[in-house]
């Protein structure tokens, strides 16, 4: 199902939810930089370590077994943490021992799996009983901006945003499919990874790629040195590709939350799956970690501290996939710090 | 009930509601400033003098008028604002937003941690229930402007919408010593909290010497650009996506200066009932 009236529109709107994020520390100039790390509301949000990384999304289809206590599996993966709010839904019976839209807290988390209790740090919760149908766990990952998935046979759009910064320049609406870490920054070796498969919210609500997008983000201060990047990836198509370099050249000394992105070779229209990248040089300091991307919509803010806005017939309603991650990204061209914040409203039907 | 259809936001369109007030005092450039206790239209706010504050429940001085429906919910419909402050394209923002609790009683010149344990909040949240998802915490200067300091942090501790208590909020830019009253400091949200239920105690690193200020809890409505003077911008039912006022909302104006000048604000804003 869609949206395709005004009627349907008006009986689609959710929850306007506000955002606020701080930027500490220097951006640079024309380069764009992300917020995901940045203190706000939502607050800041964690990196991976692994250099395969982690698929990221708000919702995932989960198995619950019968045991003491639960274990809830992922594949691959989760992006969860001990003390993380989750709850489940069901197309049929969850386990005896867990209510289904009750918040429980994530306890015992490792690769793939994961424990629930009822308070943070509690006791992991026994379950009993037998259970059926398709499960799913609703987990919001720390940093990224609230979102629900829409009910079963709708789909979700973006359809108010609005925005202001300190700086004047472009805001960026992104959903974070996938990052990783891992990475010497100090290195200029082939470094290899083999990425998971990407959560099904490409362009076309896929994983073949289609509009994803790669980019280098620093999670903690680079040294003075400006090194080139080749990435391998693999296209839309799968095909390999090799020698991918920054948009935009990295400069001395980029601090957290700089974002640089990948440049596509000819002809491809988006990533799915990252291979490799290698610095031409060391960064000498810092750590670097790859995101995958896609660009949901984007809003110009003209002047410092003048807000702008885009409604459900001007911003075009694009769509937002289940599971989606939302963050930002902003494009300035100065380099102070700033503060950003808005209102972000979408509609389901 | 809810609205869903267009027909719907026509025949539920209720009387607008009017707002201009006008701060005695400059507040600074890029930051927000509310002019809740300010006079003119609604007449001036008050505050609280207890650290515990009060629950703010309509109809409360200060407050633009907001009538619960009689039966159904309310949405916003419509929201205008102009801000005067230069003649310069595009400066600054207004946002609508329903204050659902306020304090006093503390003070800003000790870096002792203050205890404030807030009454509960209102049922007012963006589920309607007072668990606090979407409810977040200013700090606001008040009646007295600051001097000395200033404080390196403001952490507020304060318990999640999940119940979690011992969270750090913090504030989003960076303090400064003479700031007048009007002046907000909007505080960050620890690491995967998405609300605040309730607020337990109040630290400030550095403190100021002099100054009064409240805590506020609210829940943003809708924001929307201001542009030069005078022209007001607005959102309608489509374009402002109709968000939800629950019952017993308690509207406040905040404006995104653009300048450091006095300036007045004006707003208007309509509900639609069903």
């Amino acid at each position: 199902m869609t949206i395709t009236t005004v009627d349907g529109l008006i009986a689609g709107f959710k929850t306007t939810r506000y955002f606020h994020k701080s930027v500490g520390g220097n951006l640079t100039t024309g380069r764009p930089f992300s917020h995901w790390a940045m203190n706000g509301v939502p607050g800041p949000g964690a990196f991976s370590t692994s250099i395969n990384g982690h698929i990221l999304s708000s919702s995932q289809v989960v198995a619950i077994s019968i045991a003491s206590p639960a274990v809830v599996s992922v594949t691959p993966d989760h992006f969860l943490v001990a003390g993380d709010p989750v709850y489940f839904t069901t197309t049929g019976a969850l386990p005896t021992g867990l209510t289904a839209n009750t918040t429980y807290f994530v306890v015992g988390a490792t690769v793939g799996q994961y424990n629930v209790a009822l308070t943070p740090g509690g006791a992991a919760i026994n379950t009993s009983g037998s259970q059926s149908g398709t499960h799913t766990a609703y987990a919001q990952i720390d940093g990224q901006l609230p979102f629900y998935d829409a009910p079963a046979g709708q789909s979700t759009y973006m359809a108010r945003w609005a925005a202001s910064t300190l700086v004047a320049g472009k805001l960026m609406l992104c959903d974070r499919l996938w990052h990783n870490g891992g990475y010497s920054a100090t290195s200029n070796a082939v470094q290899t990874c083999t990425t998971p498969q990407w959560p099904d919210r490409d362009n076309n609500g896929g994983h073949t790629g289609e509009g994803v997008l790669l980019a280098l983000e620093i999670s903690a201060a680079v040294g003075a040195a400006a090194p080139t990047i080749q990435v391998a990836y693999t296209n839309t198509l799968g095909v390999a590709r090799t020698l991918a370099p920054f948009v935009i050249a990295a400069v001395n000394s980029m601090v957290i939350g700089n974002f640089l992105p990948i440049a596509l070779q000819a002809g491809d229209t988006g990533v799915q799956s990252l291979q490799s990248i290698k610095l031409s040089t060391s960064w000498l300091a810092g750590t670097i970690n790859m995101v995958a991307y896609r660009v949901i919509t984007t809003i110009d803010l003209l002047a410092a501290a003048a807000a702008n806005h885009i409604g459900p017939v001007d911003g075009g309603l694009p769509q937002m996939f289940n599971g989606s991650v939302p963050f930002l990204l902003s494009t300035t061209p100065g380099a102070a710090p700033n503060a950003t914040w808005g209102t972000l409203t979408v509609a389901q039907g | 009930m809810a609205i869903t259809t267009l027909a719907q936001v026509r025949s539920g369109l209720q009387v607008p509601a009017q707002y201009i007030k006008s701060p005695n005092s400059n507040g600074v450039a890029g930051n927000w400033c509310t002019l809740w206790d300010r006079a003119f239209h609604p007449l001036p706010g008050v505050w609280d003098t207890t650290p515990a504050g009060v629950a703010l429940v309509a109809p409360v001085t200060g407050q633009i008028a907001f009538n619960n429906p009689p039966s159904g919910n309310a949405y916003l419909a419509r929201f205008a604002a102009m801000s005067q402050r230069s003649n310069v394209l595009g400066t600054g923002g207004a946002m609508l937003l329903d204050r659902l609790w306020h304090n006093g009683g503390f003070v800003l010149n000790t870096s002792s941690t203050q205890t404030i344990n807030s009454v509960a909040f209102p049922a007012r949240d963006e589920n309607g229930s007072s668990d606090g998802v979407g409810v977040l915490l200013a700090l606001i200067i008040n009646t007295t402007s600051t001097t000395g300091g200033p404080p390196s942090t403001i952490a507020v501790g304060y318990t999640n919408s999940n119940g979690v208590a011992g969270r750090i909020a913090t504030s989003l830019y960076a303090t400064t010593a003479a700031v007048n009253p009007c002046h907000i400091y909007p505080l960050n949200l620890d690491v995967g909290d998405v609300g605040v239920r309730s607020v337990q105690t109040l630290t400030f690193t550095n403190p100021w010497t002099t100054g009064a200020a409240a805590l506020i809890a609210y829940r943003p409505i809708a924001l929307i650009p201001t542009d030069y003077n005078p022209r007001a911008l607005a959102i309608d039912a489509i374009s402002g996506a109709m968000p939800r006022l629950f019952n017993d909302s308690v509207l406040e104006l905040w404006v995104e200066q653009g300048a450091n000048t006095i300036f007045m604000a004006s707003a208007e804003v309509t509900c639609t009932f069903g």
